[in-house]
């Protein structure tokens, strides 16, 4: 994977900040629509740093699996530090699993990454058995004052055909999911049935540099950082922290919304 | 710390879902239909076809 589209550099941020405040409230409403079971067989698609996968495992207790997939190793040793112990290195498709082997299956903001994300959807189909659940989170195009601010400061030091090419290459499904119609869509196409998909916003108070550095951890940042040299670095995080000072308080409301896609396997 | 046992038992080669088998060394996951032996890096399964080595 080329280094900027991976998030082995990002862990640490990923951990301290977005995976509570970004990642971790859509994951908890995914995981209460699944209805887990206690003692369920349930599998985390790019796990990350185990943000869902921890929510599970409240659910399904002792007698239950969470088992979890990520490309990424060093997120995967994240994971397992915070006691997702059957972590494996995998993506989808490719699943290490036996077909109809899990109750419940969910990918955390992950279809958006992959490029052939119906065929990833079709093997986190085949994991589960008929009558299992399958859920998963994908971020609505919605953009909150500061991020929209934001996105006018990185615009003005990379060319917007250029985002459009690193973000097809990063997020290569990201422009489908962000519609809730394409969303059911390919859930019900992947062979599940009483798909519902609910929007759900996060409201979020940050500090202006965590805001920042959750930002920097973002795959656009990311690309972003790839395409300047350090002194175009500087200059934009300089713009970027005085534009958002300008416009806003210190610590400041962050809001982002996500669709929450829930189905069930087909009996038959 | 090892692989968890139950963890094993589960996982099958990404290719053609044949059970794969902890090779003597403990050091790789192989499928006995492909030929393939899938590393174990930091106790952690590598499950992909592109780090998967021949065997030989």
């Amino acid at each position: 994977m080329q280094s900027w589209k991976s998030y082995d550099s990002v862990a640490a941020t990923h951990e301290r900040l977005s995976a509570g405040l970004l990642f971790e409230p859509p994951a908890r409403e995914m995981i209460g629509a699944l209805e887990i079971p206690p003692g369920a067989r349930t599998l985390d698609v790019g796990t990350g740093t185990g943000v869902a996968a921890l929510i599970a495992k409240e659910k399904v207790g002792e007698a239950g699996i969470v088992a979890a997939i990520d490309p990424s190793l060093v997120m995967l040793r994240v994971a397992r530090g915070k006691g997702i112990d059957r972590v494996v290195h995998a993506v989808a498709p490719g699943i290490p699993f036996r077909d109809g082997l899990f109750d419940r299956v969910f990918a955390n903001f992950v279809i958006s990454h992959i490029a052939d994300a119906e065929s990833a959807l079709l093997d986190m189909v085949r994991v589960l058995r008929p009558g299992g659940r399958l859920g998963v989170t994908a971020w609505t195009d919605e953009q909150d004052p500061p991020r929209k601010l934001w996105q006018e400061v990185a615009d003005s030091f990379v060319q917007p055909d250029r985002w459009r090419e690193a973000l097809q290459a990063a997020l290569p499904s990201e422009d489908r999911y962000t519609d809730p119609v394409q969303l059911e869509q390919a859930l019900a196409g992947a062979g599940l049935d009483s798909v519902t998909v609910r929007r759900v916003e996060n409201i979020m108070r940050v500090d202006r540099e965590d805001f920042l550095a959750m930002r920097e951890a973002s795959t656009q940042t990311r690309f972003l950082r790839s395409n300047l040299d350090e002194d175009q670095w500087n200059r934009f995080r300089e713009q970027a922290r005085e534009a958002l000072a300008k416009n806003f308080p210190e610590r400041m409301e962050h809001r982002r919304s996500a669709w929450i896609a829930v189905g069930v396997k087909r009996v038959g | 710390m090892a692989i968890s046992k139950d963890l094993l038992e589960i996982l099958v080669c990404p290719i053609c879902k044949t059970p794969v088998e902890l090779m003597q060394d403990e050091n790789g996951l192989r499928c006995p239909a492909c030929r393939l032996v899938y590393p174990i890096r930091d106790d952690i399964p590598v499950m992909l076809v592109d780090e998967a080595r021949k065997e030989g």
